[in-house]
């Protein structure tokens, strides 16, 4: 683990608005980003058809895609108790919106506070779009100093096929009003880091 | 609401009346508030950004890197088909713009797609495809929030980077009541609320998307897209159709060399170390048809042309356009037609042609703070003299400067002309300045006195200085370039020169047979006459001696040093002699500090607060902006002030042609100024000192203004 990189990536991600918390292990992350859902204030749903009104409020939501079935049957069984929905697939019908998402970042890129998410499914993307707050877990093993130093594996990902990779740095913004900057306008309203120690 | 819509709509970018539109801009009051202040922001967020950062070489790289590239292009064009067809990619090239928007149209109807979004691509302006998608019976929705709002204006974008600068809060408010039927305010927070709840529908109900691409990676066909706002990111997941237009300049051969641009884009377009997005999309996506289309129109015949292929460059950072001072006054619409900025002046041309490029061209004061900027490091400034020497070319030049350029590289003709009028200005001068302007001045003219010619020039007085001064030296010889300027208006500030050149024991020479330098024949686009005059200027100071060849005038010397050895690079013989020039060259406060060895006690306090305006062609022409503060400060307490490197907007014969642009770069320095409490305010340039002075002239409260070759010669310890 390269210590330096770890400290400049939090310094980095606080700079573009992300909220970094740290967690010692892959279930804790997942804790912490049910305990984010459950938190959070009910999500503003949005109409999908023009003119059309929103649907109407359901649980609170936490889109977790992608997870390996035991990591998926423990984040189910503490949301139940917590009375927060766990949605692991099927994003395209929750175009409304919904409270949280959590992904899992393959690498981080310190120089700029960047998580990069690697081999996007579908429903990866649309969960981290339609949130209005975004999870991410980030092994500190793998942030590195820079772009430079994540080349060599974006040129691997990018030899596959049919590969997407993201890099993520802060939540949705714009500032095309005035040039005030303001967060959330198409994706998430905020973005937060979760460093996994182990 | 004070805030009239811009004249330009979609289907007429351009305005009618030129000037009438140019005045109108300048009376923009919220406009011109809101460029000032991104300007002056933009400039100390970038500087921050780059802070730490090795910048010149990261931009260096940038431009070898495209420049590799440009050079083979269609081998990378077909790399990237046959990598990204084999990940299941669709990849088209069109030749024209018209190609692009019915091959674009064609995918649409075939898909049976009616609902279009689009994620920002001023691509997709250059061919005009959402007139193409409508006319193909698409219903197209932009989803950038600043493209959204201009497109429900039916504008274009004022700006490549931020398409709505040029509205108000309270504008966007109005627009948002229409759309929603309900009551909106101008709080921006909840304006953006509006644009999320609108779009949202549109995004669910898309059957195809078109973005644009600010990278193709050709050894693994992979398209790179940069966005803030995530709406591109949507928008290529979402509909079963997706489109990425694009240029065939974005063409790069490595992810490597895609992030060594990635590197500089977001950090000289909106200060942001990198944008929020970036997605890498390699081949196409599980679930969808993908297709990329490659646009020529106007790009390979811009390739093969050596003296501007340079302009391919292009990341689309849009910095020419934040540190340009006429941008800044007169906003995106005048300052380009689809693109905007210097890079706009230059584009139009190649893309959409003379007719379209001619007004805007003249636009540029030549200042140079573009080419300082870029991204790419692109020689701007030249590509736009190049530019406008072509549109006069083909188009025959205006009388006046014909008989200019006739006259000028002339330099017995020029001189005898100059002589002439000063005998005609004679019933209208008052002491150093033209009191009242003749007809052909006054009007737009009238915001600045004009000097007045001096009664003898210098060149006719030097003889009698040279006389003066015959004894043997221990000393450097200095070879002075008088410039038009300074030999006919301000021969005082050449004395000047001669006795600090003295004082320190060095000789100063003046070859007779020197002449204009050619730069305001080339601003004329008056390339042949200024070729003249450069030669005979050249074979004048090769034939004298000296150690130093330097001037008053930074823009002849920077002509002389950064223009002539380009102008003469064919040449055999007037080659070398050009570098050898630029080599011996060297401007006036350099040559003071360095090889005169001023320094503290050569000099008496003056006791003044002294404020420096940096003319463009000595900070950012010749990169010197060191000496000349260092050496008011030994006579003076030398005054920072605000934006002591904008553009006094003289510019030569630019105050003639654009007088409104002319004054408002002029009023917004010497409104400062009067703020600043400085006593004096002191240049190194005599256009700046005729721009600025005369400015001062016709104010209330004036503020003396001087060259620094007077302001250090009066304050001379030893006469
Ligand atoms: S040289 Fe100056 S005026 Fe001309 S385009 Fe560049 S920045 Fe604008
Ligand atoms: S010309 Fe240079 S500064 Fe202007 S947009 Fe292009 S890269 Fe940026």
């Amino acid at each position: 683990m390269d210590r330096e990189a770890v400290e400049t990536f939090k310094e980095r991600a606080a700079g573009v608005e992300t909220r970094v918390l740290e967690v010692p292990d892959l279930r804790a992350a997942l804790d912490a980003a049910l305990a984010i859902a459950a938190a959070a204030p009910p999500v503003a749903l949005l109409p999908t058809v023009p003119g059309g009104s929103p649907p109407a409020p359901g649980p609170k939501a936490l889109a977790a895609p992608g997870l390996a079935p035991d990591d998926l049957a423990y984040l189910s069984g503490r949301a139940l108790a917590a009375g927060v929905e766990v949605v692991s697939q099927g994003l395209r019908s929750r175009l409304a919106g919904l409270e949280a998402a959590f992904t899992v970042a393959t690498l981080g890129l310190a120089e700029t506070g960047t998580c990069v998410l690697e081999g996007e499914t579908e429903d990866a993307r649309l969960a981290s779009m339609l949130c209005e707050t975004h999870v991410v877990g980030l092994r500190k093993r793998d942030i590195v100093r820079g772009a430079a130093e994540g080349l060599a594996f974006l040129e691997r990902a990018l030899a596959r096929e049919n590969n997407v990779v993201s890099f993520i740095s802060g939540a949705s913004r714009t500032s095309d009003i005035e040039r005030v900057l303001t967060l959330g306008v198409h994706g998430p309203l905020s973005l937060v880091a979760l460093l996994i120690e182990d | 609401m004070d805030h009239k819509p811009p004249s330009r709509g979609r289907l007429d970018r351009r305005p009618r009346d030129f000037h009438g539109s140019l005045r109108e801009a300048l009376a923009d009051s919220f406009l011109r508030e809101t460029l000032d202040r991104f300007a002056d922001q933009y400039k100390a967020n970038r500087a921050a950004v780059f802070e730490g950062l090795p910048e010149r070489e990261l931009i260096a790289r940038v431009s070898a890197m495209k420049d590799g590239a440009l050079g083979r292009i269609e081998e990378l064009y077909g790399d990237f088909a046959a990598k990204a067809r084999a990940k299941g990619l669709i990849v088209h090239r069109a030749k024209t713009a018209a190609e692009a928007a019915s091959l674009i149209s064609d995918i649409a109807t075939r898909a049976g797609a009616k609902n279009v979004i689009k994620s920002k691509s001023m691509t997709a302006e250059e061919i005009g495809l959402n007139e193409a998608l409508a006319a193909a019976g698409c219903d197209v929705a932009e989803t950038d929030l600043g493209e959204w709002i201009i497109q429900l204006r039916h504008e274009a974008p004022s700006h490549m980077v931020l398409p709505a600068i040029h509205l108000s809060r309270h504008q966007v408010a109005e627009e948002f009541q229409r759309v929603t039927k309900a009551p909106q305010d101008g709080d921006i927070g909840r304006l953006v609320k509006v644009a999320r709840r609108e779009l949202r529908p549109r995004f669910a109900q898309a059957d195809m998307a078109v973005t644009g691409a600010n990278f193709a990676v050709a050894d693994s066909g992979t398209l790179g897209l940069c966005t803030n706002e995530g709406n591109a990111r949507l928008a290529l997941t979402l509909p079963r159709v997706r489109v990425s237009l694009l240029g065939l300049d974005k063409l790069v051969p490595t992810a490597a060399d895609a992030l060594s641009i990635l590197r500089v884009l977001p950090r000289n377009a909106t200060a942001q170390p990198i944008t929020t997005y970036v997605s890498w999309l390699a081949g196409a996506t599980p679930g969808q048809t993908a297709h990329a289309v490659f646009l020529d129109n106007g790009r390979t015949g811009l390739l093969a042309d050596a003296k501007c292929r340079e302009a391919l460059r292009c990341v689309r950072c849009g910095a020419c356009a934040n540190v340009c001072p006429v941008y800044r006054f007169v906003g995106g619409h005048r300052m380009g037609y689809v693109y905007i900025g210097a890079i706009g002046l230059i584009l139009t041309y190649f893309f959409h042609g003379k007719g379209r490029a001619e007004d805007l061209i003249g636009n540029c004061v030549g200042c140079e703070a573009c080419k300082d900027v870029c991204a790419a490091g692109i020689d701007l400034t030249g590509i736009i003299s190049e530019i406008r020497a072509r549109i006069s070319d083909a188009n025959g030049a205006p009388a006046t400067s014909t008989l200019l350029s006739l006259v000028m590289p002339n330099r017995r003709l020029f001189h005898g002309l100059l002589k002439l009028a000063r005998l005609a200005q004679k019933p209208v001068t008052k002491g150093a300045y033209v009191r009242h302007l003749p007809a052909i001045l006054s009007g737009d003219h009238g915001f600045k006195a004009l000097p007045a010619m001096a009664d003898r020039p210098f060149r006719d007085a030097w003889p009698e200085i040279e006389a003066q001064d015959l004894g043997p030296k221990a000393g450097p010889r200095v070879a002075l370039m008088s410039g038009c300027a300074q030999d006919f208006v301000y021969p005082a500030h050449l004395e000047a020169a001669v006795r600090l050149i003295r004082a320190k024991g060095g000789r100063a020479l003046f070859p007779m047979d020197q002449g204009c330098c050619g730069l305001p024949l080339t601003m004329m686009g008056e390339r042949k006459a200024a070729l003249r005059a450069a030669r005979a200027n050249l074979l004048a100071f090769s034939r004298a001696a000296g150690d130093y060849v330097t001037g008053l005038c930074p823009s002849c010397l920077n002509q002389m040093k950064n223009r002539y050895p380009a102008l003469f690079a064919d040449d055999p013989v007037l080659g070398p002699l050009a570098q050898g020039l630029a080599r011996r060259l060297m401007d006036f406060s350099s040559l003071l500090a360095g090889p005169l060895g001023y320094g503290p006690g050569d000099l008496s306090d003056s006791g003044l607060r002294v404020a420096y305006h940096s003319p463009c062609h000595l900070g950012r022409g010749l990169g010197v902006t060191g000496p000349p503060r260092r050496l008011v400060a030994l006579a003076g307490r030398y005054l920072p002030t605000p934006g002591e490197d904008v553009c006094c907007g003289f510019g030569g014969t630019y105050s003639l042609r654009f007088p409104e642009i002319s004054k408002a770069l002029m009023d917004k320095k010497l409104d400062g100024l009067a703020a600043s409490g400085a006593d004096l305010l002191v240049t190194d340039c005599p256009g700046c000192v005729l721009q600025l002075g005369g400015g001062e002239e016709v104010r209330d409260k004036k503020i003396p203004v001087r060259h620094l070759s007077e302001f250090l010669a009066l304050n001379l310890k030893t006469p």
